[in-house]
């Protein structure tokens, strides 16, 4: 819960399970929805 | 869970096993799967209650009662590897709070402070990830 407020590095979000995540993407993007932190999001994964 | 007088910290499981875990302890609560304690060496550790459990279980109980003995301060099962902050010095827990990833220190002076340790946070996002729950990474609470 609130990695931003807590300064939790986004990219534990695909490190914690990368295999779930892969399966995961297109239901990852639709409950963000927003943008911009889609775009925080893939700056912290690199 | 016990802490004695003279700062030590025992644990136990329902078949009588017990163990030191650390030496120089001054207060300690159990929330969100961690034993939280602040030590005389003014920080806080996180110990998991799981690896504490498993360690009894395992039955090494009396090596680990051994190597308290050398002069490490630390002692006990505390020379493994748990997650540490550093603290004010004489720093005391109050209470520890999952639903809001937070500890609640009393400093000397009296005043309390309200810190987010990683390890409690990290509990709760790891979750939200076993969970598959994204909103919740972003939003401020």
């Amino acid at each position: 819960m609130a990695c931003r407020k807590h300064r939790i590095d986004l990219s534990i979000i695909v490190e914690h399970n990368q295999q779930v995540f892969m399966a995961g993407i297109p239901a990852f993007v639709e409950q963000i929805g927003e943008v911009d932190y889609i775009n925080l999001f893939l700056t912290s994964v690199g | 869970m016990g802490l004695s007088a003279e700062g030590k910290l025992y644990s136990a499981i329902s078949n009588g096993d017990s163990t030191l875990l650390a030496s120089g302890v001054n207060s300690f609560a159990v929330a969100s799967r961690f034993v939280v304690f602040t030590t005389t060496s003014h920080d806080v550790q996180f110990a998991p209650v799981d690896s504490v459990v498993a360690a009894l279980r395992s039955g090494h109980v009396n090596g680990i009662l051994q190597s308290d003995s050398g002069e490490n301060a630390a002692g006990g099962l505390a020379s493994q590897g748990w997650e540490k902050r550093r603290v004010e010095r004489g720093s005391r827990i109050v209470t520890a709070v999952p639903s809001t990833m937070s500890l609640v220190l009393q400093m000397p002076r009296g005043n309390l402070e309200t810190i987010n340790p990683r390890p409690m946070v990290m509990e709760v996002v790891n979750n939200d990830l076993d969970a598959c729950v994204f909103t919740t990474m972003f939003l401020v609470h």
